[in-house]
């Protein structure tokens, strides 16, 4: 008679094979972002370089810069284990933590969401911010409600953000020589003129391939709409994120942004394209709205998310004032992860009858309340367009 | 894309290592040990210590419950009522009978002259004398699904085998091809249905190899490939897969009943020469087995007397890093003491490493979700039931699931996430009461 | 230590990583922000050599020389013999694709109405010419500085240095910076002439004497007689020059090559022998009226009608023709009353005792120049009457 080892079914698991586990599709997130690490750096060390406008240390600064981001991160989540923990403090136990705790994607994705001259302590900072206050007091990677990130880059942008303006900006040293830039990003532009015109918007910084390629000024990760496209086809063809969330936000952004140019006279499709290929949207559609930690698990969740998300963007962004509508609508958003995930796990399972059809009915018509009050607003901002009375109303 | 139907996952089948090796008979062991447990029912013992009983001899019965009936496996000596393990995972009370390996036979055996001629009603009252079970591994006495009041079009014969490790479907058909054929087309006629469909996998070519010589003699019987995915044997899975049409309760809503093959197998015997249900084939394989067989056995047998005749654990094996499981990889059981017997319901043995590892946190993924036959959402599942909320857990449907161990396979963080929905299952059920 | 080691490895190491970021990474950082500013000179200076490029049009490269300051005076604007020392302040080498030098570009700051007129000028060196001028900075009166229109710069282009009268036409009410350039080009060719072993046409002439011709026939249209010694022949020329200072007739000698005429036309304005500014410009037989130009204030023209007795031995009436400004807004050193004051002071004076007045505070220049016309129109009453000489 032998004792076996205990357990339970199923003891087949996928885990255990080679190539699968959320280590691996963590893997594939930095593998996805690579594509958009080296663009950054492309844009901003390389080509700057050949340009002639900057030395060969400042050419390697970008990478170093987004690198930093990954060990500073993870060097303080290596601090938080060996501070909250007297008991293990070994650095094999430590080192196991880390490698369970994925620390360098936010890091990364951290640097990615910052501008070129932010000087190292912001980004310190914002690591902090991210890594300890958004992941770790809320109990580590799985637990955490924000996207670290995220949190750490709106801590910043909210308080810091004149200082890292202060030390050069978004504006690589190429950039900064190209007079019809004069020192505007294109949704600062927007922002700020509250006017579409395709010569005020667009034109300043070349066509929209500009845009989508990403040769324009903005953060280090954000402008390029086809590196992010190859990180997200890899992402999806590696099962890691949905194709959908993705493409139902971007389709939302686009969409609203086309009804709001059209409701101010200006139907070409130029700019809901530059509406989405500004600001960081695709960046968010690609890897911070699919982020699974703190975005719906669900499918009807996972398109719920990114319909109000969608929404928010817009609102944020033509009625708030903010050109970041992205990261705060994400923000925003990330409290009520938690809920779309219950409501529309009910809607999964007891489809439309009781309770799952209320749930959906609910959740249906505030994304449609959200996106008239957003088209009515934007709209009377943009245009002389008003719809009597409504105005008064909200 | 948003009610997504679940289309079943495809999962290494790991069959090779035992397919190799044919089926071996193995029809006298020393000792057997009748256990008075079936399908969660206690059964009364009907013999004493010191009485010698026949082959096919009624040894306990439980009237209550189904009706059911549990036969002697060899002939031979009563000479202990002890415990054993059960696939369960319980140890529960046995009937230990001596094997005097004289074979001799109970009376109520003998040939049925006039198999051609049996009503349903006949047919269906040798299940309940026969003690037939579904021998797939629910083990659900097989009379009750006949007596149904609904009009049953087919009858399904599950072939499929779905899950990984497992091959005595396999070898039992591919050794007695022809009484499968048989077996279900007495099934047939006791449900007065119009045709039986045997399901196997697809890949599984050498089944319908061996059934094909056959077919012209039983026009009534079709064969049904579903495909190489988990859960394929899954009871609605195929009822749905071969009548398009679904259901929320018994298949017989679907007019469909579904009977594993070796249950049809066993059924030939008993209706042609009214042996009770005493046999049947088990796998013991693994990577802990030195060479992993299929074998056709009294219920009863010891397993570690099966094991030894698989060349015993391999070399060195060190038992508290492996799995020692009841049944198959995704649903068995894992037993800690490898002093089990075969019941009607164990289909297999594997032994298996352990592997051990550090695991991440759920990251969210809703892989679960996404592979769940049954469209349930485990993660909130979960959530519901740390947090106690029967109302949610109702709304989530937990109840509806069937244990099939997809999510836990899936996970990507190795949560035990099937166990947390089956938890939430029982307090439902409990809650609900 | 060893303890210590045992028990805070992980820690040290951690913090020594984040300390390692915040230092290295700080001082990197800093460093790209430092490098900002430095960008913005590199790209200053890289579009001034690309307006250097620009301005030889040709070549490729700029580098810059260390060329120095030479001695060289040159008279300041408006001034007899005030002189200054341009000031070279920076060269530079234009280089095409094969690094062969193409051109040099000398920025010279000289003076025009005020210091610090500082211009670029471009040499192709293979042509000896000068290829352009580009204005850097100055501190001119804008409304004047305006008037230097396109026509006076092209004067400068693909200008050869081999001319012996090396000079450009100056703009009327622009006169002082028209001269700034004047000296500066000519000291860019006596830079180019030392630094790039470029010989500066020099032709040897003499001037032996200047005097007025007061001859009542023909002292309108031959006023001066002129006598030089020019060539390597050392050839001596006596000859009628007019008033725009052309040779009108030869006294005695050969008629020189134009060369030298340009050049006597040139040099001949400012010589000290007479003073060859103020001339006669006509003269009426009937109504005896005597007309007298001179260049006063501004290189303006002053000019006074003299109406002579029936003897031509005293002036009876005087018409002074003038546009110059002198008043207390133009030149604080002024104090008299607004223009024509200074010319009515002066004619009274001399009609009243035959005397000049002396120069008047503000307006000395136009001061001088009445009395350089006064002084002529006695020159011509001696001459007349005097007889004896």
């Amino acid at each position: 008679m032998a004792r076996f080892a205990g357990g339970k079914a199923p003891f087949l698991r996928k885990y255990d094979e080679k190539d699968y586990g959320t280590q691996v599709i963590m893997k594939d997130f930095i593998i996805a972002l690579v594509p958009v690490i080296l663009f950054a750096w492309y844009k901003n060390g390389i080509q700057v370089y050949l340009d002639g406008n900057i030395n060969f240390l400042e050419m390697l600064y970008p990478l170093f810069f987004i690198l930093m981001g990954a060990i500073i991160s993870t060097t303080m989540e290596g601090i938080f284990f060996y501070v909250t923990d007297k008991e293990h403090r070994g650095a094999k136990e430590i080192s196991q933590k880390l490698s369970l705790s994925f620390a360098a994607i936010p890091g990364l994705i951290l640097a990615l969401l910052l501008p070129l001259y932010t000087p190292i302590w912001v980004l310190i900072f914002a690591a902090f911010v991210a890594t300890i206050i958004g992941k770790m007091i809320f109990g580590g990677f799985g637990h955490n409600i924000f996207n670290p990130a995220l949190l750490g880059y709106a801590v910043v942008g909210f308080t810091l953000m004149g200082v890292v303006n202060a030390a050069g900006g978004v504006f690589n040293a190429s950039e900064v020589l190209i007079d019809s830039y004069a020192g505007a990003t294109p949704l600062g532009v927007l922002a700020s003129g509250k006017e579409i015109d395709y010569n005020i918007l667009v034109k300043p910084y070349g066509t929209l391939s500009n845009f989508f390629i990403g040769t324009i000024p903005g953060a280090l990760g954000e402008t390029s709409a086809l590196a992010i496209l190859f990180g997200g086809l890899y992402l999806v063809i590696r099962k890691v994120i949905k194709w959908y969330t993705p493409v139902i936000y971007v389709g939302t952004v686009f969409v609203l942004s086309w009804m709001i140019g059209a409701l101010s006279g200006e139907t070409g499709l130029w700019f809901p394209t530059y509406s989405i290929l500004t600001g960081g949207v695709m960046f968010a559609a690609v890897f911070m709205a699919t982020e699974p930690v703190t975005t719906p698990t669900n499918v009807i969740g996972k398109v719920f998310f990114a319909l109000f998300l969608g929404v928010l963007t817009v609102l944020f962004r033509f009625v708030g004032n903010l050109p970041e509508g992205v990261g705060t609508s994400l923000i925003f958003l990330n409290i009520f992860a938690i809920p779309i995930d219950k409501f529309t796990a009910v809607i999964r399972t007891k489809r439309f009858s009781k309770p799952g059809g209320l749930y959906f009915g609910i959740l249906t018509v505030l994304v449609i309340l959200l996106a008239v009050y957003t088209l009515v607003k934007a709209g009377s901002m943009y245009t002389a367009f008003q719809i009597p009375f409504i105005g008064w109303v909200i | 894309m948003i009610f997504q139907k679940a289309k079943g996952i495809y999962i290494e089948g790991r069959k090779g290592m035992c397919k190799i090796n044919p089926l071996k008979e193995y029809l006298s062991p020393k000792y057997v040990y009748i256990p008075l447990l079936q399908r969660a029912c206690n059964l009364e013992s009907q013999v004493k210590v010191g009485d010698e009983v026949k082959i096919g001899q009624v040894v306990a019965t439980n009237q209550q419950q189904f009706n059911i009936r549990v036969h002697a496996s060899v002939s031979g000596k009563i000479t202990a009522i002890k415990k054993v393990w059960h696939s369960s995972g319980k140890m529960v009370d046995a009937i230990e009978i001596e094997n005097d390996f004289k074979n001799q036979l109970a009376e109520t055996i003998k040939e049925e002259k006039n198999v051609d001629s049996l009503t349903r009603e006949q047919l269906i009252n040798k299940m309940e004398l026969a003690g037939l079970t579904g021998l797939g591994g629910a083990g659900f006495p097989t009379h009750i699904k006949y007596k149904t009041k609904a009009k049953i079009n087919s009858v399904i014969i599950n072939a499929v085998e779905c899950e990984p490790y497992l091959t005595c479907d396999y070898h039992f058909i591919i050794s007695y091809p022809e009484k499968l054929l048989k077996g279900a087309t007495y099934l047939m006629r006791a449900a007065e249905a119009n045709e039986v469909v045997i399901a196997y996998k697809i890949y599984n070519k050498q089944i319908r190899e061996a059934l094909q010589p056959f077919l012209p003699k039983y026009p009534n019987v079709k064969l049904f490939p579903v495909k190489n995915v988990y859960p394929a044997g899954w009871e609605k899975y195929i009822v749905e897969q071969i009548t398009k049409k679904t259901y929320t309760g018994l298949p017989a809503e679907a007019g469909a009943i579904v009977n594993n093959s070796a249950t049809a197998i066993a059924y030939a015997d008993i209706v042609e020469n009214n042996i009770p249900l005493i046999a049947r084939p088990i796998t013991i394989t693994g990577e802990g087995i030195t060479k992993p067989s299929t074998f056709f056995v009294p219920i009863g047998t010891k397993v570690s007397e099966l094991v030894e005749m698989s060349g015993g654990y391999i070399k060195g094996l060190d038992p508290i890093k492996y799995h020692y499981i009841a049944g198959g990889p995704m649903t068995g059981k894992a037993i800690f003491i490898d002093d089990l017997v075969v019941n009607d319901t164990l289909g297999a043995v594997i032994v298996k490493p352990v592997i051990e590892g550090l695991y991440p946190e759920c990251l969210g993924c809703g892989k679960c979700a996404d592979v769940c036959p049954v469209y349930l959402t485990p993660t909130e599942i979960k959530k519901a039931m740390e947090r106690k909320d029967i109302k949610l857990l109702g709304d989530l449907n937990s109840n509806k699931c069937i244990e099939c161990g997809l999510c836990s396979y899936i996970c990507p963080s190795h949560i035990e996430i099937t166990e947390a929905v089956v938890k939430g299952k029982t307090m439902l059920r409990k809650g609900g009461q | 230590m060893k303890i210590f080691m045992k028990k805070y490895l992980q820690i040290t190491i951690f913090s020594l990583l984040l300390v390692l970021a915040f230092v290295f990474g700080g001082i990197y950082s800093r460093y790209m922000t430092s490098q900002i500013e430095v960008h913005a000179e590199e790209q200053a200076i890289a579009q001034f050599n690309q307006s250097l490029i620009n301005l030889a049009g040709m070549g490729s490269k700029v580098v810059e020389a260390a060329y120095e300051d030479m001695e060289k005076e040159y008279l300041v604007p408006g001034f007899a013999n005030l002189t200054y020392n341009p000031e070279l302040s920076g060269s530079y080498k234009i280089l095409d694709e094969n690094n062969i030098e193409v051109a040099v570009i000398y920025i010279i700051i000289t003076v025009g109405r005020y210091d610090g007129v500082e211009v670029a000028y471009a040499i192709n060196i293979e042509t000896d010419t000068l290829i352009d001028v580009l204005v850097i900075s100055n501190k001119e009166t804008p409304a004047y500085f305006r008037t230097l229109d396109f026509g006076f710069y092209d004067q400068f282009e693909n200008k050869t240095f081999d001319d012996v009268v090396f000079t450009i036409d100056a703009v009327s009410g622009s006169t002082y910076s028209s001269l700034a350039f004047d000296a500066g080009m000519n000291y860019a060719r006596e830079l180019y002439a030392r630094d790039y072993g470029f010989e500066i046409p020099n032709i040897v002439y003499e001037i032996n004497s200047v005097i007025r011709n007061f001859d009542l026939e023909t002292f309108v249209e031959k006023p001066f007689i002129v006598n030089i010694t020019y060539g390597p022949e050392n050839n001596i020329l006596e000859a009628y020059f007019d008033n725009q200072y052309n040779l009108v007739e030869i006294i005695s000698g050969n008629m020189p090559d134009q060369t030298y005429l340009d050049l006597f036309k040139n040099d001949l304005p400012t010589t000290t022998f007479a003073d060859m500014k103020t001339f006669i410009r006509s003269y009426d037989e009937v109504t005896r009226k005597i007309v007298i130009d001179t260049k006063a204030y501004g290189g303006m023209t002053v000019s006074v009608e003299f109406e002579l007795n029936e003897n031509l031995d005293s002036v009876t009436g005087i018409l002074i023709t003038s546009t110059q400004t002198y008043d207390s807004d133009y030149n604080d050193l002024y104090a008299g009353a607004p223009a024509p004051a200074v010319e009515n002071a002066y004619r009274n004076q001399y009609l009243s005792d035959g005397t000049y007045h002396d120069s008047i505070a503000g307006a000395t220049i136009t001061g001088n120049g009445l009395i350089r016309i006064f002084t002529l129109m006695d020159d011509v009453l001696e001459a007349w009457n005097g007889g004896g000489n």
